[in-house]
């Protein structure tokens, strides 16, 4: 891990309380190792210098294709991998430098609940045993045996199961219960955070609106920030309040939902919001659709300059030497640049990295001027 | 007639538990050129019905206690295998869900096509290969030459579903059933699939029976739309009247469910109480009461049939049409929905 000299610093001047979660030009490159000696040969830049800020109490949508570095990213804020570089803060403090113990501490503010509800429950322990694991861990709940039952049957009524199948196991459940279980299993220490990894990607249509549901109201009920990571942009946008794109390791676009669903700006956002079917049979004759070329490129090998120009209908010469940065492309340009941006977030308002973005009314595919865009001008 | 007419078909599974109903009476017929869509959640019995179709469910336990298949007027019930094997891959072809694991990894995808090609055609090696790099490129992969030469694993997602497409082209089939496609691909990938589906539809006048779970995907292509619970087909109708004038409680469930990009966020999605049942274990009555919004109690006791409620729209519901709308436009108000 690499120092930051002026980390602890800028965390304590910067962080005004709004902020549940932090992340800073956080990197996290796997080595690629070969041969006889197993000498790292390249390294997969899984995530890739992602800035990233969660507001207390707000639902903020990750969404991405398969490979983006979107659930990578997830365990880096919960430390179950450790970062190559950058800092993570929560309440504004860089919890990589926490030992066990203290991290112990920060775990039970932050949950994640994961993709696979078969494989994410241990089927050799019973619903109960289960759900009252991170009670014991945190020694909470009085640490007997009978308050931990009342406090775990309480939960399981919370997330809508039945508080007598305390005795059961996994494999007793539906997939839509057994995401109940995971949920209930997140919500037990009453954690601040909660990480959402594709928690409906597995689900059918009529039960992933029951999780999806579950998850509103429980964020309502005990005031939940949630992270909310999905390829599913129609269960994002529903669920989120501010939804971040990934591409490569890189978040390429930031907004409030409406502006990003509504004006999209980057145009891998703008290709990906017309690939989405809806179902809607007249819309859908309606529509244009930007069909991307090609798939995403090996994030081992990342193309040079803007990692997105290999597909990108709007690339330019000038993107395959220039590297965007995440900049300010909403209406608030003017006032944010000319007043240095103070008092605001590095992710705050609408950000792009790109050098043509779209502009509304225009179609992805022309490009609006042949001079790269400058936030303010 | 039909290009393809499926009459009553019920397939099911022999088991020590009892007799699994995955597929119990389900009837379509389709024309030439035309895409009908089957959704439906997952053991619904989509997926048994197409492998009905190429007959290629395993036997035991597999039966057919009632039911035909008929394509271009013969009943694929009862054909022999020897005849099946040729209609297989060259009148009706089929495309599997996960591009992974039905390609063979120590075989070039160059050879499995020209293997298909040479089993139905009386092509010699050369016109083969020929065929092959043409089949390649029509599916939009650059470099046909050198990737027929590749293995499986050395293809991405997109091209190996690309791949298993001209596969299943390349023996210009006139029905092409595709069973959850693009499911495990992304959406950018999946784009470009379904736009190179509907290119070789409008091509070569291939109809194809569509199945997936998305009904995004449907209302994008499907002429026709049949939904299917619990082994049965519970709505058939146009996809127009189907998204806009769902005549069965399950299928208007289903889109009420659904978060939709151009809506999603603005009002409150109503999710199916309860799970699916168990395809051995039935509930009395309807086999949806359980979960429906607008059960009576009538429903607890009649298993409805396929009616035909409007000209050409049939559903299995008891409830008249008047009744259907009236407890749409309730829960719509509820819910806050425009419509």
């Amino acid at each position: 891990m690499t120092e930051n000299p002026n980390g602890r610093s800028e965390a304590k001047n910067g962080y005004s309380g709004e902020y549940l979660l932090e992340t800073r030009n956080l990197k996290m490159h796997f080595p690629i190792k070969a041969g006889v000696l197993r000498r790292t040969v390249g390294h997969v830049k899984a995530v890739d210098g992602v800035d990233l800020a969660v507001r207390k109490g707000e639902t903020l949508g990750l969404v991405g294709e398969s490979g983006c570095g979107k659930s990578t990213l997830a365990r880096l804020v919960l430390r179950l991998l450790e970062p190559t570089e950058g800092e993570v803060l929560f309440e504004g403090e860089d919890i990589l430098g926490y030992d066990r113990r203290r991290m112990l501490g920060v775990r039970r503010n932050m949950q994640i609940v994961f993709q696979d509800p078969y494989a994410s429950l241990n089927p050799r322990m019973t619903v109960g045993n289960i759900v009252s694991e991170p009670l014991k861990t945190h020694n909470i709940g009085g640490g007997s045996a009978s308050e931990r039952k009342r406090r775990v049957q309480e939960l399981l009524e919370v997330v809508g199961l039945n508080p007598e199948h305390y005795n059961r196991y996994p494999h007793e459940f539906s997939g839509g219960q057994r995401q109940r279980i995971g949920v209930a299993r997140a919500i037990a220490l009453n954690p601040r955070l909660i990480i959402c990894d594709e928690p409906v990607s597995a689900l059918d249509v009529s039960i992933q609106a029951q999780v999806v549901n579950l998850l509103q109201d429980l964020q309502k009920e005990f005031d939940l920030t949630y992270v909310f990571i999905a390829h599913d942009l129609s269960v994002v946008k529903h669920i989120s309040d501010r939804v971040a794109v990934m591409y490569l390791g890189k978040i390429v676009e930031i907004a409030d939902r409406k502006a990003l669903y509504g004006e999209p700006r980057h145009p891998y956002t703008a290709s990906l919001l017309s690939a989405i079917p809806i179902p809607d049979p007249r819309k859908e004759r309606e529509r244009r659709r930007v069909v991307l070329t090609g798939d995403v490129p090996s994030p081992a090998n990342p193309p040079r300059g803007c990692s997105f120009h290999t597909r990108c209908p709007r690339a330019q010469e000038y993107c395959k030497d220039h590297e965007p940065r995440l900049e300010p492309h909403g209406d608030e340009v003017g006032d944010e640049v000319g007043s240095g941006g103070e008092g605001r977030g590095p992710t705050e308002g609408h950000r792009a990295a790109c050098f043509f973005p779209v502009v509304e009314g225009q179609r992805i595919e022309e490009p609006a001027s042949s001079t790269p865009y400058k936030a303010g001008d | 007639m039909a290009m393809l007419e499926v009459n009553n078909l019920k397939t099911h599974f022999k088991t020590q538990d009892g007799v699994v109903k995955a597929v119990d009476g389900v009837s379509f017929s389709l024309e030439a050129g035309e895409i009908l869509g089957i959704v439906g959640e997952s053991g619904s019995g989509k997926s048994v019905t197409a492998l009905s179709i190429m007959q290629l469910n395993p036997k035991p336990p597999t039966e057919y206690p009632e039911g035909e298949i008929l394509f271009e007027g013969q009943n694929l019930l009862e054909v022999s295998e020897k005849r099946m094997q040729q209609i297989r891959g060259n009148d009706i072809a089929m495309i599997f869900q996960d591009p992974m694991t039905s390609l063979n990894p120590v075989f070039t995808v160059g050879n499995q096509i020209r293997e298909a090609i040479r089993i139905h055609q009386d092509v010699s090696k050369s016109e083969a290969q020929e065929k092959t790099v043409q089949v390649l490129r029509d599916v939009g992969i650059a470099n046909p030459e050198r990737r027929a030469k590749e293995y499986p694993h050395q293809f991405s997602g997109g091209m190996r579903q690309r791949a298993m497409i001209a596969m299943a082209l390349s023996c210009n089939p006139k029905v092409l059933i595709a069973d959850e496609p693009t499911t495990a691909l992304d959406v950018t990938i999946q784009a470009q699939i379904l736009e190179l589906m509907v290119g070789l539809q409008e091509k070569y006048g291939t109809a194809i029976v569509m199945i997936t779970h998305d009904l995004g995907v449907v209302s994008q292509l499907a002429d026709q739309v049949m939904v299917m619970y619990a082994g049965r087909a519970v709505e058939q109708a146009t996809t127009d009247e189907v998204f806009y004038d769902p005549l069965m409680p399950y299928s208007w469930s289903l889109l009420r469910a659904l978060p939709r990009l151009d809506t999603a966020g603005e009002v409150r999605l109503l999710p199916v109480k309860g799970a699916p049942p168990s395809l051995i274990f039935l509930p009395e009555g309807c086999n949806f009461n359980p979960r429906c919004p607008f059960v009576k109690d009538e429903c607890l006791k009649i298993d409805p049939d396929l009616y035909e409620k409007k000209p050409g729209h049939t559903a299995a519901c008891i409830l008249s049409v008047e009744e259907i709308e009236k407890n749409k436009s309730r829960v719509d108000a509820e819910l806050g929905v425009q419509t």
